[in-house]
């Protein structure tokens, strides 16, 4: 009897074991996902910026075109005429390599300087300031009259990444007076630590008329912008 | 020559506190003194090599070059927790899609309305946008920014021959005084023959048709968006209520 309960019990075990044996060959490793295609990484933020009902920006390298963007929609389009990346250097040497930049997220997008809207002060009651019909003489300013551009700006964003951008040609409307961001003496003192160093700078130049509109339409607050190859 | 002999006192004595042989301790001077210049010409130098060749070297954005400064990896962004966010609900995404592909784009600054449908622009339209003044109630209580909002909204319902009711803001600005009666402040025919409902702000925003068809491509509204008669025809024809408006 006690010889048949060990035999049946051997026999169960060995059961128990061939059930839990694995099927078939091993399975190697599973291998890792493939990495995406460029354009395909960003594909999921698009979409969430999409969704957020927020104003985004693209710049898309190849196309030279920097986007104002909502909903997945290009409201905007300005066309660059050149994008190069300037490297820092000091005493001719360039610095190392910025590393990879392009198809990713640039966070807090925002321009630099700010734009500053000349708004007009309506006075109660004063009639001859108040556009009607018939009235040819009161032609009240246009936003681009109100909205003074400087000839050279930069949309800065974290990480001290930033996008100069040169205006070719005339202003059209207001111009605004600044310091040249780009000048050798700012970046003389950016060398010695005087003054904020970008990290990543990329110098595009634009047609004056785009670049304004760009300056003018740019959406408030900090944005977040798509870098497309 | 040495300045030491025409110093003060008798030509040929010795400066008071300088001993007389070998007048070493004048060379001494002479010595630090051009050490001083020299180093001060060599910082100057230095100063000037170091402020020309500091500065940004550009490089062309090549393919080639774009193709190797790629990210790699998938981009995993984080909430404020810090856990990743999740992926976007493809059924959000589907409905962004405008109805009929038909969507309005309002550029405010430039005075322009672009009529989208399946993705080409079928009119451009020179409107008026918002004058951005601002008015302050004499009581100094309130305060109005004549801004045209911007963002997405939707045309959420149309109305043939519009009429409109003045707000306060009016009859303060023109300086009249306010009607006591509701009634009295509709006015006919300042919308002409449509008015597209955007909604926002205390009384919403509208595309609408105006008299003032002298100031179109300028900006001279409260915030709302004034289209020439015919523009406005075909924009009430296209635009179905549901059809996007961006206004950047």
């Amino acid at each position: 009897m006690k010889k048949l309960m060990m035999f049946v019990f051997l026999l169960a075990l060995s059961l128990l074991a061939l059930a839990g044996k694995p099927k078939g060959k091993p399975q190697p490793a599973q291998a890792p996902p493939p990495p995406p295609a460029p354009g395909e990484r960003l594909a999921d933020e698009r979409g969430r910026l999409a969704l957020s009902n927020q104003f985004y920006l693209e710049l898309a390298v190849g196309a030279r075109e920097i986007r104002i963007c909502h909903s997945g929609i290009a409201v905007a389009t300005y066309k660059l005429d050149s994008l190069a990346i300037a490297y820092p250097r000091v005493f001719w040497v360039a610095r190392q390599d910025a590393g990879p930049w392009v198809d990713d997220v640039w966070f807090n997008a925002h321009l630099d300087p700010p734009k500053d809207v000349k708004r007009v002060r309506i006075v109660p009651g004063d009639t001859s300031t108040i556009p009607t019909p018939d009235k040819a003489d009161v032609i009240p300013p246009t936003l681009e009259e109100l909205t003074p551009v400087p000839p050279v700006f930069v949309i800065r964003c974290d990480g001290d990444r930033a996008i100069h951008l040169h205006l070719e040609g005339i202003v059209p409307g207001a111009v605004m007076k600044v310091t040249d961001p780009h000048s050798r003496w700012h970046d003389f003192l950016a060398a010695l630590k005087f003054r904020q160093r970008d990290a990543l700078r990329l110098t595009a130049t634009i047609p004056s008329a785009e670049g304004a509109a760009l300056f003018r339409s740019f959406p408030d607050g900090k944005l977040d912008l798509l870098v497309l190859p | 020559m040495d300045f030491l002999d025409s110093a003060p006192g008798s030509p040929g004595r010795p400066l008071p506190g300088f001993d007389q042989p070998g007048k070493r301790k004048p060379w001494i001077f002479r010595a630090a003194a051009l050490l001083l210049l020299l180093g001060t010409v060599g910082l100057v130098v230095l100063g000037g090599l170091f402020y020309l060749s500091t500065g940004y070297g550009l490089r062309k954005l090549t393919p080639a070059y774009v193709s190797g400064h790629l990210v790699q990896g998938p981009l995993v962004l984080t909430d404020d927790k810090g856990d990743p966010l999740p992926p976007p609900d493809p059924k959000a995404l589907a409905k962004l899609a405008p109805k009929g592909g038909v969507y309005i784009v309002i550029d405010r600054v430039h005075n322009r309305l672009h009529l989208f449908e399946e993705g080409k622009n079928i009119l451009t339209a020179v409107i008026s946008a918002g004058a951005g003044s601002i008015l302050d109630d004499p009581s100094g209580k309130r305060k109005w920014v004549f801004d045209t909002p911007t963002g997405r909204f939707f045309v959420k319902s149309k109305r043939e021959n519009p009429t409109w009711t003045a707000p306060d803001w009016d009859y303060i600005e023109s300086g009249e005084p306010m009607p006591r009666n509701y009634a009295d402040r509709v006015q006919e025919g300042m919308l002409g023959e449509y008015a597209l409902d955007l909604g926002g702000g205390p009384s919403g925003y509208m595309i609408h048709g105006t008299l003032y068809t002298r100031l179109l491509g300028r900006n001279v509204s409260h915030g709302c968006i004034r289209v020439g008669r015919d523009d406005l025809r075909i924009i009430w024809k296209k635009a179905p209520v549901g059809t996007p408006v961006f206004m950047y």
